[in-house]
């Protein structure tokens, strides 16, 4: 079966392109996203097969992280920093749906993340270490609570949400003012910076985190050589990270 | 993938490492870069925001978190010997100067296995561990049940025999048991409840005091709860005392 490469890209989450235009991924930013720069980023067709051939030389982000996993039971504790680094933002704001406090639910997080470093040596991998570091977390939190003799807030949220992110509307619900204006102007920066991009670099960075295609299934899409791929989303991370930066500094000093 | 004449590429193959494209990168030495450079660490940490904020995940910018964490890692001893998860290090590794090549399609067997880990045990071995882990704990309590049973009940039974005698050094059972003579002591009945003094009805308030004051608290002591099913053995139990009469 062959499809375009803008309507396999739709279909293949599962999604009606006639009903969901302009609406899940148009939501972050706005009318500046356009549904037609993935469609019209290359009239190539691909088959449904190139897709099933992709992993061979991709990892997930499970991949990796148990990559990293396995770095840390080797003794390299650099490479926790890593995945501190990466799930900072998740835990600390999965935390926060707990401990409302903003210091105490620093400390929470601290602790888990803690918790989960000692707890490395039985983590065997049989879940996605984010779901294992998640149950961790919330255990913390509640725990925490228990000792402060608060009220848990039960909001319901399941482990499972862990896997899929995307869907864990119920986790953004807890935003004070401060945290309202810090994600929105990152965002905003982010949001500027892309719209700053040129095309080739802008169609290959959604295409990557908005759809999470493959290299190869972008070069197929763009009609580009894989390298051309990788530079493109590297130049495209860049310039986004070059506003970005000055923005964290600031704030940090 | 430290390369101090091109920080861009190092940059490039970070942004590489975190998509998971491994085509032309040594995962495991790319991962070791990232961790030696303060630089690399610091743009890790924002692609990673980049990407978060994009996917409109939530985000929790504390700068002194992270240091806070990591300094706190520092302390904690680092782990060695610990059964690999999976053998990265089997990943296919193609060389930086090989061009990339399109996979052929593959079957959706292959997909499920490529790219996963190796099993760490097959059914048997988990199934088999965990029924032996449960049979020996089964067999450990059922023997130890019996044993403590025995042992308790035989020291009523001799005690109940010798009553209203003394118990002396001669003894077999004292010697048996308690390894070493008991020293001679006044045998009181056994009523029912409480043991009573056939002689000194001046002693029995204190001993029926004292007794009630033991009983109760063997009754609430948190000893009590280690015998576990033992206390409903004995309401099913006969009366051995009135057999062997």
């Amino acid at each position: 079966m062959k499809f375009s490469g803008g309507l396999c890209i739709l279909q293949r989450r599962g999604m009606n392109y006639t009903e969901n235009r302009g609406h899940s991924l148009g939501s972050l930013f706005g009318q500046s996203w356009k549904y037609t720069d993935m469609i019209l980023a290359s009239n190539k067709v691909f088959t449904s097969e190139t897709q099933i051939a992709r992993g061979a030389n991709t990892l997930s982000d499970k991949e990796i992280d148990l990559a990293l996993v396995e770095r840390v039971q080797r003794g390299d504790k650099s490479a926790y920093d890593l995945l501190v680094l990466k799930y900072q933002h998740k835990i600390g704001h999965l935390v926060s749906r707990y401990v409302h406090d903003a210091h105490e639910s620093q400390d929470v997080t601290q602790e888990a993340f803690i918790k989960a470093y000692r707890g490395l040596k039985n983590f065997r991998g049989d879940s996605a270490f984010y779901t294992w570091l998640y149950r961790i977390a919330i255990n913390t939190a509640k725990n925490h609570l228990v000792t402060m003799s608060r009220k848990i807030s039960d909001t319901g949220i399941d482990a499972a949400d862990a896997e899929q992110y995307d869907s864990g509307s119920a986790l953004r619900e807890n935003a004070t003012p401060d945290r309202v204006m810090v994600t929105d102007q990152i965002a905003r920066v982010i949001e500027e910076s892309i719209q700053a991009l040129p095309d080739d670099l802008r169609t290959a960075i959604r295409l990557r985190e908005f759809e999470g295609m493959s290299y190869e299934e972008i070069a197929q899409a763009m009609d580009c050589p894989i390298g051309t791929v990788r530079s493109r989303i590297f130049r495209a991370r860049e310039a986004i990270d070059n506003n970005l930066e000055p923005l964290l500094d600031d704030r940090r000093r | 993938m430290q390369d101090p004449n091109n920080p861009n590429m190092n940059k490039e193959k970070l942004s590489q490492l975190m998509d998971g494209e491994w085509h032309d990168l040594n995962p495991s030495e790319c991962i070791q870069g990232v961790c030696a450079d303060d630089e690399l660490r610091g743009k890790w940490a924002r692609y990673h925001l980049i990407r978060d904020v994009m996917k409109n995940e939530p985000i929790e910018t504390d700068n002194m978190l992270v240091s806070r964490i990591c300094d706190a890692i520092a302390d904690e001893p680092a782990y060695s010997n610990i059964t690999p998860l999976a053998n990265y290090s089997d990943l296919p590794e193609v060389e930086a100067s090989a061009p990339v090549e399109v996979q052929a399609p593959a079957t959706v067997a292959s997909i499920e296995t490529a790219g996963t880990r190796a099993p760490r045990s097959s059914w048997l071995g988990t199934g088999m561990t965990g029924f032996a882990l449960a049979a020996s704990v089964a067999a450990v309590t059922v023997v130890g049940m019996n044993v403590w049973q025995n042992q308790e009940a035989e020291p009523v039974r001799s005690l109940a025999a010798s009553a209203p005698s003394t118990i002396d050094g001669s003894n077999a059972f004292s010697q048996q048991v308690q390894g070493a003579p008991l020293p001679q002591v006044e045998l009181v009945a056994n009523t029912g409840s409480y043991w009573m003094s056939p002689k000194s009805s001046q002693r029995v308030g204190n001993e029926e005091r004292l007794n009630m004051f033991l009983s109760q608290h063997i009754e609430n002591s948190p000893t009590a709860d280690r015998e576990g099913l033992l206390p409903y053995s004995r309401l099913v139990g006969y009366d051995e005392r009135a057999q062997e009469r």
